[in-house]
Parts: structure tokens; sequence; C-alpha cells
């Protein structure tokens, strides 16, 4: 909280371009400590190996899938109209 | 009780099974005995059991009522020390004379398996296996990797149930298709709506569950895929020079697990054939069972413990494949310094190309 109460001081006292030096760098920490994490987090799973298992695919037998019924039967569609924003238009004006 | 031990023809050493091979060896004499000239002897046994079967008995003389639950006394034949042992005891080891010994009436009429894989892999690569489970593991605390001593290496039998299923799948599914468009004017996105049915079989083989109460079933799981393949009729010979138990959780009581994963499965597959959509979900997954069969088998597993700081760790490994498997302590001053490091050298070259990028 104090972190954020400081940086907001310091971002709205400092000029535009100290303000948006200070923004990427903040960014960059917080890209940094999710990197860490990731890296951590990953070291950590390595230590695990007993987990149970979910599926019993690896004992299908080859080819043993039949489809004796298969349907697949269209029941309605439905369309969605976005706008274009005018861009050009406006930037002319 | 019936014990049965299998000693060499040349010394009468006690014969131990030859991990990958048919063979039974002599550890004193190095006599190598077929496993097939063994069969025929475990027959002579068996008539010798029933003849002697009186002699065998449960010594629960000096024990107090309720004492004795759960648990089985054998004299061993060679050395007439007693074995004390669970109920479920199948195979084991003389503590006073090491001779190997199988407690065959644990394997026998109904309770006898049908399969066993028997085990390919040494004690030896068990020990080597687990050094290398070691490797790589940077948050594992260096104490436990370099002065750790394995406190027990076992080779184990466990009772495992093969399930055999044809499964019968009714599935419905809510799908839908996105095509997306635009025009001067406008951005147009066209979703159709379709219901999808499937209907159809699948077959599973030999889905195995672990049919002892004492090996902790996640442990057994994480060990699969075992080559069943290479599974042969059961013998008596294979349990020579390795502990063993017959199972005590039913295979009824084990099916609902095999069920468990074969649902999943199932699904899973069905799913897969609804093709061509952005989205599928279904709205109705019902998986039955039309035909089921089961069978009994041991498969090998080597059990290694060692214990640090008051806790024990158990490690596992397929004796058949060598895949090993058993969670490590956590170093937490390790993960405070890796996250450090890694965070330092991230911050530095991020924020320097931030202030790059940054005009």
């Amino acid at each position: 909280m104090y972190l954020s109460i400081f940086t907001t001081i310091i971002l709205q006292s400092a000029s535009p371009d100290i303000r948006q030096r200070l923004t990427a760098a903040a960014i960059a920490l917080l890209i940094a400590l999710l990197i860490a994490w990731i890296g951590v987090s990953n070291m950590k799973a390595k230590l695990k190996s007993v987990r149970k298992e979910q599926t019993a695919n690896r004992y299908i037998r080859e080819d043993s899938l039949t489809l004796t019924s298969q349907r697949d039967l269209f029941l309605h569609k439905q369309l969605e109209k976005r706008p274009k924003a005018e861009k050009s238009k406006e930037g002319n004006s | 009780m019936a014990l049965m031990e299998y000693k060499c023809p040349n010394c009468a050493g006690p014969l131990t099974y030859e991990p990958g091979t048919r063979d039974m060896v002599c550890p004193y004499c190095n006599s190598v005995v077929s496993i097939e000239s063994l069969e025929a002897m475990d027959a002579i046994l068996e008539e010798a059991e029933e003849s002697e079967s009186q002699d065998w008995s449960y010594a629960g003389n000096a024990w107090q009522q309720g004492e004795q639950e759960g648990m089985a006394v054998y004299a061993c034949n060679s050395c007439g020390g007693e074995i004390i042992g669970d109920e479920s005891l199948g195979a084991t080891a003389c503590p006073f004379c090491g001779n190997r010994i199988v407690i065959s009436s644990k394997f026998a009429g109904s309770l006898r398996p049908d399969l066993v894989v028997p085990f390919k892999l040494t004690k030896e690569e068990a020990k080597k296996a687990l050094e290398r489970h070691y490797l790589g593991k940077r948050l594992l605390p260096k104490v436990f990797r370099d002065k750790n001593h394995l406190d027990e290496v076992k080779g184990v039998y466990v009772p495992f149930w093969l399930f055999d299923a044809e499964t019968g799948v009714k599935a419905d599914y809510e799908a839908s298709k996105t095509k997306r468009w635009s025009d001067s004017h406008f951005y147009y996105t066209e979703t159709s709506h379709y219901h999808v049915h499937r209907e159809g079989s699948m077959v599973f083989d030999q889905v195995p569950v672990d049919g002892s109460q004492a090996i902790d079933d996640t442990l057994m799981e994480s060990l699969e895929p075992y080559d069943l393949k290479e599974a042969v009729d059961f013998q008596t010979a294979y349990l020579a020079g390795y502990f063993a138990n017959k199972y005590d959780v039913a295979a009824e009581s084990c099916f609902p697990r095999a069920d468990e994963r074969i649902q999943r499965s199932a699904k899973q597959a069905f799913r897969n054939t609804v093709r061509g959509y952005q989205t599928v979900n279904p709205k109705r997954e019902e998986v039955s069972l039309t035909g089921s069969r089961v069978t009994y088998a041991l498969l090998p597993v080597y059990l290694l413990s060692t214990s640090w700081e008051n806790r024990n760790y158990l490690f596992a490994m397929n004796g058949q494949t060598g895949k090993l498997v058993g969670d490590l302590p956590l170093d937490k001053r390790a993960y405070r310094s890796w996250f450090f490091k890694i965070f330092s050298i991230a911050a530095l070259i991020l924020v320097a190309i931030s202030q790059l990028l940054v005009k």
C-alpha cells in the first residue's frame, strides 16, 4: 500500500518524461517478479513426482473406438453487428 | 502355513530370481536353475505341503486375545527361526538366516495370481536411479543429496487388479461455429449453434488398480505404465528373493477407481470425435460398462526409503521399466536465493530494455 502511495506521489509530481520512464520501470519490475515466481515454481514442481493418474488413456485398445450413431444437427444462427469507428473522418475535420 | 524355499540342488543355498531372465541363481556356488525345471518341483512341494500342513500353524498361544489380529507367525524351514509378519505377507527373507521364503499358501487356490511381471532390474539399478532422481533438482537440500543414506531397498511384488472393460458411450454436446467478417461500416460475427450426438463403444485392456492396503495408491499409479505384454503365468519361483503380499483389498472395492479413470478417458475420446467447431460443451455424457473381466497380477516394485530431519521419504521404482518416483524435500533458503537471483537478472534486463524503448 505504502509503495503504491509513494509511486502515485512520484508519478504526480514528476515531469511527463520521467513519469513515462518510471511507469516503464515499474512494469518491468512487475514482469521480473512474475518471471522469478514462474522460475522457482518450475524448480519446485520438479521435486514432486507422485501424482494420481487421471485417465486410463494408455489402456485403450487400439482402434477400438466405434461410433454406432453420430448426428450434427444445425439449430440456429445468431448475427452480431458492431459499427466501425470512423477515425479517418474525425481526423480530417 | 506352507513355506516354500528354492534351494540350490548343488549346495542347498537359497536360490534367487535373476531379474530379466527365466532363471534362478545360487549366490553361493553360482549355479543357474531354470524356472521351467522348478515348475515340476513346485508340484512336488505342494504335495508335501498338504501332508505337512498340520505342522505349520499360527503360534498364538502366548499372545493375548486380539493381539494377534492381522498378524501371522511362520517358522523358517532352514533354521527354524520365527518369522512374524502381516497376514497378507506372501514372500520374505528369514531375518535369522537370510533364507528366501515364499509362503505359497498365500498364492494358492483362488488367491493364486493369474499373471506376474518378473523383475527386470536389480537393486543396484534402483539405487542408481535414485541418484539420478536427485539430479537437476536445484531446490533439493544439498545435505539431503550428499549425506543422505538409504535406510532400505526392498524388491516387492505388489498385488494389482487388472480390469478389462467394454464401454458403451452416449453423449450429446452443444457446439458452435463462429464466422467473422467486416464491410466498410460494420464488423460482423455470425455464430451457428449445433446439437451434436455421438454414440458408440470402446474397449479398455488391463487398467491396473493396486490391491494392497499398505501401499499408497497414488505412489503406485505414478509408476505406470507397465508393459503387460511381458507378463507371464504366475510361478512362485519368481517371488524368491523378493517380498510379496497377497491382495487385501478385494477386486470389487478396487473397481470404482478403475471405473473413474475409464469413464474420464471414454468421455474425452468421444469429445475428441466432435471436430470442426469453435466451442463444444457436453450436455449429457453417459458411460456404461457392457462387459468386464478382472485379472489378478503381481507387479514388480522397488521401494526405497530414507529419513531426513525426522521425516521418512519413500521412493518407488517400477521394477520393469525403471521409472522412479518420490517427492523430495524443499530447501527454503535455496528457494529464496533462486527467486532473488532470477528477479535481479530479469529486472536488470527488463528495466534496461524499458528505458531504451521509452523515447
